[in-house]
């Protein structure tokens, strides 16, 4: 069974990974195009091949979200699903072979939880980073 | 991991919505040497991002140069590094007339800023900064709902529901010694008052367009507060507002 990971900043720094989950965000960030305004964070782990990432976020209607998901220095090492509040599923990105964007439009406020993990053809571990832009 | 939305994200609401820019809602610029202490300095870090934000948003852009080289003192008293913001201070001034660039670079400063505490393991800071750009939103909702009764405002207020539960997680997280005891006790009762609102959820199938890699979400959400419920929320959300950018010479 997966290890469901809340991925927090406390565990990389008293599991002293740090310095294995240093990679800058430019390789994500190279999604994040000029049309899109940042949220001005930055979501990493250092995940095992069986952990997986997950956060919460409220997505506001009338808003269009790009949500971009890397590990390492490729595109397509990272796994991603977006879920709302009652668990249904509403995007996974391994249907599309593991896009490291991808926009969603929002017609009305809703919570979603975001899980993430390594691709297993990616590695054993890896250090996973998301980033969030936002247009209206 | 909790995320909060951009400070951004309301301004552009109030300024969508036909609210007027209120200069009085800003948090008054002082020497950031008064904020003396860390959390403070975070606190009011995240303050004035979301006023420099608001700024930007309508076209304030002299009074938004002011801001940030308020934020860059504090920015640089709690450790991120001075080069981050003399690079930005550089661009924003060769685009004071471009405001989709300003509202680039702003953004893109706190990514930056973001990631440069995560790296420097000051999670508890940014924990801070976070606390204080979110007290701000529903301030100026707060505050602007008092002489413009807006619909899509007052909903605005009602989906922090959701949002102030990802803050007290947040916030929790960094409690390891229970300094932020005080703050999590403001921010639960504050919670007493969001669990008022009526909140609706309909899931609807998603509609996938591969082509242009978008995923329209089509689930209908609802929020219902009456006038008692947002004078409480208000009355909460301005003492704690207050309490941030009060000043050790106060």
């Amino acid at each position: 069974m997966r290890n469901l990971i809340l991925i927090c900043f406390l565990s990389l720094a008293s599991f002293g990974v740090k310095a294995q989950c240093e990679i800058k965000a430019d390789v994500c960030q190279n999604h994040i195009t000029g049309e899109y305004l940042s949220d001005g964070q930055h979501y990493r782990a250092l995940l095992l091949s069986d952990q997986v990432a997950e956060f919460n976020a409220t997505l506001y209607g009338g808003t269009t979200y790009r949500l971009a998901g890397c590990s390492g220095t490729q595109d397509g090492n990272l796994q991603f699903r977006v879920f709302d509040s009652e668990r249904n599923l509403i995007f996974k990105n391994n249907d599309f072979q593991n896009a490291p964007h991808w926009d969603f439009q929002i017609e009305s406020t809703l919570d979603v939880i975001i899980e993430a993990e390594l691709d297993p053809i990616a590695g054993a571990s890896g250090c996973a980073v998301m980033l969030m832009g936002f247009r209206r | 991991m909790f995320n909060l939305p951009s400070p951004l994200e309301t301004a552009m609401l109030i300024e969508e919505v036909g609210g007027h820019f209120n200069e009085s809602m800003l948090n008054p610029v002082v020497d950031a040497g008064q904020y003396s202490v860390k959390e403070k300095q975070a606190m009011n870090l995240g303050v004035y991002g979301a006023d420099l934000g608001y700024c930007l948003i309508y076209n304030q852009s002299q009074k938004a140069f002011t801001l940030l080289a308020t934020t860059k003192k504090l920015g640089t008293e709690l450790g991120i590094s001075p080069a981050l913001y003399k690079g930005l201070i550089n661009r924003f001034e060769g685009n004071m007339e471009n405001k989709d660039s300003l509202l680039i670079f702003v953004s893109e400063l706190n990514r930056l800023s973001d990631e440069y505490l995560k790296e420097n393991e000051s999670e508890d800071l940014i924990a801070m900064i976070f606390y204080g750009g979110w007290v701000e939103s529903p301030y100026f909702v707060s505050e602007l709902s008092k002489s413009l009764d807006n619909a899509k405002l007052r909903a605005r207020v009602g989906e922090q529901k959701n949002t102030l539960e990802n803050l007290i997680g947040l916030v929790t997280q960094q409690n390891v010694d229970g300094r932020f005891d005080d703050i999590l006790a403001s921010l639960n009762d504050l919670k007493a008052s969001f669990a008022k609102v009526n909140a609706t959820y309909s899931y609807f199938e998603p509609e996938t367009k591969p082509d242009q890699k978008l995923t329209i979400i089509k689930s209908k959400s609802s929020v219902e507060l009456d006038d008692a419920l947002m004078e409480e929320i208000s009355n909460k959300i301005t003492p704690l507002r207050n309490s941030i950018i009060t000043t050790s010479a106060s």
